[in-house]
C-alpha cells in the first residue's frame, strides 16, 4: 500500500499553561484507509467518518478549571488507498508502518435494497516508542520491607467490530457522487467554493461543521451529515479510545458513556466502555468498582473483565499500603482478589503470565 | 478466498488423510456451504457477508489460537445424500445448507447448520436460522451465523480436550454477540443456541490441554 496521501492534524487555537498529560514526544495517531465500496461511496464515507472522529479530539476540556493539557500530538491520517486485503492483520500492519496506534477501516456493501457500512478498529500490539502508556492499567504495590511490585493490565482487546450502519437512501444518493462533499465559504453553507479533494487539512470544528483547507481552494466549511438515523457508536468509541491513550480521563468518561447509551452498540463495545470508564475513574482517584461490576454483568465469562476486577482490587490495596492503613483493609483486598481468581479460574490459561504476576504479589504479601 | 469445489476425488483424498494423519485429533476448521436453493445472486450476497464475518472472527482470537486462522468456507455444488456422513468424512466444523426465497416483495433465507458431534447441550444435530435479506437485517444475519460458528468452535475445543480458557474464549465471544442480538432476531433455534452457550459456559472444567 502506498503511503497515506493526506493527513488531518489537530490544530489548536488555545495556548494553555498547565500539566501536559501526554509526553511531548508521544504522538497518538489513527489512520483511516479508504473503505471498500463501489465507486466513490466508500471514499466519501471514509472522509465523513474520519472527520467526525477528528471532531472528538481536544487539547483541553472546556471549561478547564484544573488547567489540563493533553498535548497537541494527536494525528489522524487518511489514505485514498484501500487495505490490500480487508482484514485486521493488514490494518495492524498499516498502523505500524505509519508508527500510529490504530487503524479504522471498513466497507460500504450493497445488501438487499440498500447499502451497509461495516467498520472495524485494529490496535496493533507493538513497541511504538512512546514513553507513557496511559492505556495500560498499572499499579505499583509498595510491599512493606520488600521491593515494590508493579503490575500492568493491557487494554481489554485490540480488535473491534462496530454495529453495521444502514445508509439511508438519501445518503447513498448524495455520497455516490465524487462532488458530494462540498466546501463552502461561510458557515451558513451558502457560497460553494468547490469539493473536498484527496488532500485536506482540518483546522477547526463547530458542531457538525469543519473548517477545511483543501487543494488550491481557500479555507472553507464542510457540513458533516449523520450517516444513519440512529446515533452510531463508531465515532464516540474511537474518539474515547484516543482520549484513553492521551490520558484525557474526563473526556473518556463522556465519550464512553455515549457508547453505553448507543442503542445498537455491540455488547463487546459496551463491556470495554465500562472498563475504560473504570480506568478513567481510577486514574482520577474516584470510585470505579461500579463500572467494573456493570461490565461483569454484561459478560460474566470474560477474562479481561476479571483482570480489570483484580486490577481494581490491587489499586485499592496499593492505596491502603501507601497510606499505611491497618492490615485488615489489605487482608480484605487480598481475600477479594483470591475470590475473583477462584470464581474465574476457568477463564485463565495455566501459563497466563499476568496471572503469574498476581500470584507472585499475593505470595510476597502473605510473607509480610 | 479459499472456496473450492468439492469433487469425488477430494472425498477420497480427505478420507485417506483422515485415516493416515489422525484427523480426529485435529481442530475442525472447514465450514462446508452447500449451494443454497433459490436466487443465486441473493445467495452469493448472503454468502459474501458470512465469509466476511468468518474472516473478521479469526481476528478476535490471540495468536496462540493459531488454528482459528484456518477457518474458512468451502463451496459444495450438490447437497450430499448423507449429510452426517459428509460431515464426518470431511472433518467439517459445520455443514451449511439452505434456501433463498421471495415472499411479500422481500427475499428470505433459511440456513441450516449441521453440527452432529459438536451439538453439545443443543439437544439436536442441527440449527435452522430464518432471516431476511435486507440492509436492516445485515447485523442479525452476521451475528446469528457467528454465534453458531463460535459455539461449534467451543464444542470442538471441548472435544479436543483443550483447557477451559480456550473453550471459554469462544463461548465468551458467542455470549457477547448473542447479548447484542436485537429482540426481533431472538426467535426459533437461535434461542436454543444462546441457552446452550450459557449452560456450557457455566459448566466448564479448568482441566485440559493446550491447543
Amino acid at each position: 500500500m502506498k503511503r497515506a496521501l493526506s493527513l488531518g492534524v489537530l490544530l489548536l487555537a488555545a495556548l494553555l499553561t498547565g500539566p501536559v498529560l501526554a509526553s511531548a514526544d508521544d504522538r497518538i495517531g489513527l489512520i483511516v484507509p479508504a473503505f471498500e465500496g463501489e465507486g466513490v461511496l466508500g471514499r466519501n464515507v471514509t472522509a465523513v467518518t474520519q472527520l467526525q472522529v477528528w471532531q472528538t479530539l481536544r487539547r483541553a476540556p472546556t471549561p478547564n478549571p484544573r488547567k489540563l493539557d493533553f498535548g497537541s500530538g494527536t494525528i489522524i491520517m487518511w489514505s485514498d488507498d484501500r487495505l490490500a486485503s480487508p482484514n485486521h492483520e493488514f490494518a495492524d500492519n498499516l498502523a505500524m508502518g505509519e508508527h500510529l496506534q490504530m487503524t479504522l477501516w471498513g466497507s460500504a456493501t450493497p445488501y438487499g435494497k440498500g447499502v451497509v457500512v461495516q467498520t472495524y478498529l485494529s490496535i496493533p500490539d507493538y513497541e511504538d516508542g512512546r514513553d507513557q502508556h496511559n492505556e495500560r492499567w498499572t499499579v505499583t504495590m509498595p510491599l512493606p520491607g520488600k521491593k515494590e511490585h508493579t503490575i500492568s493490565a493491557d487494554i481489554p482487546r485490540r480488535r473491534y467490530e462496530f454495529s453495521p450502519i444502514v445508509l439511508t437512501a438519501e445518503v447513498v444518493n448524495t455520497y455516490s457522487s465524487p462532488r458530494a462533499v462540498k466546501v463552502f465559504r461561510e458557515k451558513s453553507l451558502k457560497t460553494p467554493l468547490g469539493v473536498l479533494g484527496n488532500n485536506f487539512e482540518a483546522r477547526q470544528h463547530e458542531g457538525d461543521l469543519v473548517l477545511i483547507k483543501t487543494g488550491d481552494l481557500p479555507p472553507g466549511w464542510v457540513h458533516l451529515p449523520r450517516l444513519s438515523r440512529e446515533r452510531n457508536e463508531v465515532v464516540d468509541f474511537v474518539g474515547g479510545l484516543i482520549r484513553v491513550f492521551r490520558g484525557d480521563w474526563e473526556g473518556v468518561i463522556v465519550l464512553m458513556n455515549r457508547v453505553i447509551l448507543a442503542p445498537r452498540a455491540p455488547v463487546a463495545l459496551k463491556v470495554d466502555a465500562w472498563l475504560y470508564i473504570a480506568l478513567a475513574h481510577a486514574r482520577q482517584g474516584q470510585p470505579f468498582s461500579d463500572a467494573i461490576a456493570k461490565a461483569q454483568r454484561l459478560n460474566p465469562y470474560s477474562r479481561e473483565v476479571a483482570v480489570y476486577a483484580v486490577m481494581g482490587e490491587m489499586e485499592q490495596a496499593a492505596k491502603a499500603l501507601r497510606e499505611k492503613r491497618n492490615d485488615f483493609v489489605i487482608a480484605d483486598a487480598i481475600l477479594r482478589i483470591e475470590t475473583i481468581l477462584q470464581s474465574n479460574r476457568n477463564l485463565f490459561a495455566a501459563d497466563d503470565s499476568w496471572l503469574a504476576q498476581v500470584r507472585a504479589i499475593l505470595h510476597e504479601n502473605q510473607g509480610t | 478466498m479459499k472456496a473450492v469445489s468439492v469433487s469425488l476425488c477430494f472425498f477420497a483424498c480427505s478420507i485417506v488423510l483422515c485415516a493416515s494423519t489422525g484427523a480426529q485429533d485435529q481442530p475442525r476448521t472447514r465450514i462446508m456451504v452447500v449451494r443454497y436453493i433459490g436466487n443465486q445472486e441473493q445467495f452469493q450476497s448472503f454468502r459474501g457477508i458470512i465469509e466476511k464475518k468468518i474472516d473478521t472472527l479469526k481476528g478476535d482470537f490471540p495468536s496462540q489460537y493459531i488454528y482459528t486462522q484456518d477457518i474458512h468456507l468451502e463451496d459444495v455444488e450438490k447437497k450430499p445424500s448423507d449429510i452426517e456422513g459428509f460431515w464426518r468424512e470431511t472433518g467439517s466444523l459445520a455443514v451449511l445448507s439452505g434456501m433463498v426465497f421471495p415472499q411479500n416483495q422481500k427475499s428470505y433465507v433459511k440456513s441450516t447448520f449441521y453440527l452432529y458431534d459438536l451439538k453439545g447441550n443443543l439437544g439436536s444435530d442441527s440449527v435452522t436460522l430464518d432471516l431476511v435479506i435486507e440492509p436492516e437485517e445485515y447485523g442479525a444475519t452476521q451475528d446469528t451465523h457467528s454465534i453458531v460458528t463460535l459455539y461449534a468452535l467451543a464444542m470442538d475445543a471441548k472435544r479436543l480436550g483443550y483447557t477451559s480458557d480456550v473453550v471459554s474464549r469462544f463461548l465468551s465471544r458467542a455470549y457477547e454477540i448473542s447479548s447484542s442480538l436485537p429482540e426481533p432476531a431472538r426467535k426459533g433455534d437461535i434461542v436454543r443456541v444462546i441457552e446452550a452457550i450459557k449452560r456450557e459456559a457455566d459448566s466448564l472444567n479448568p482441566q485440559g490441554r493446550q491447543p
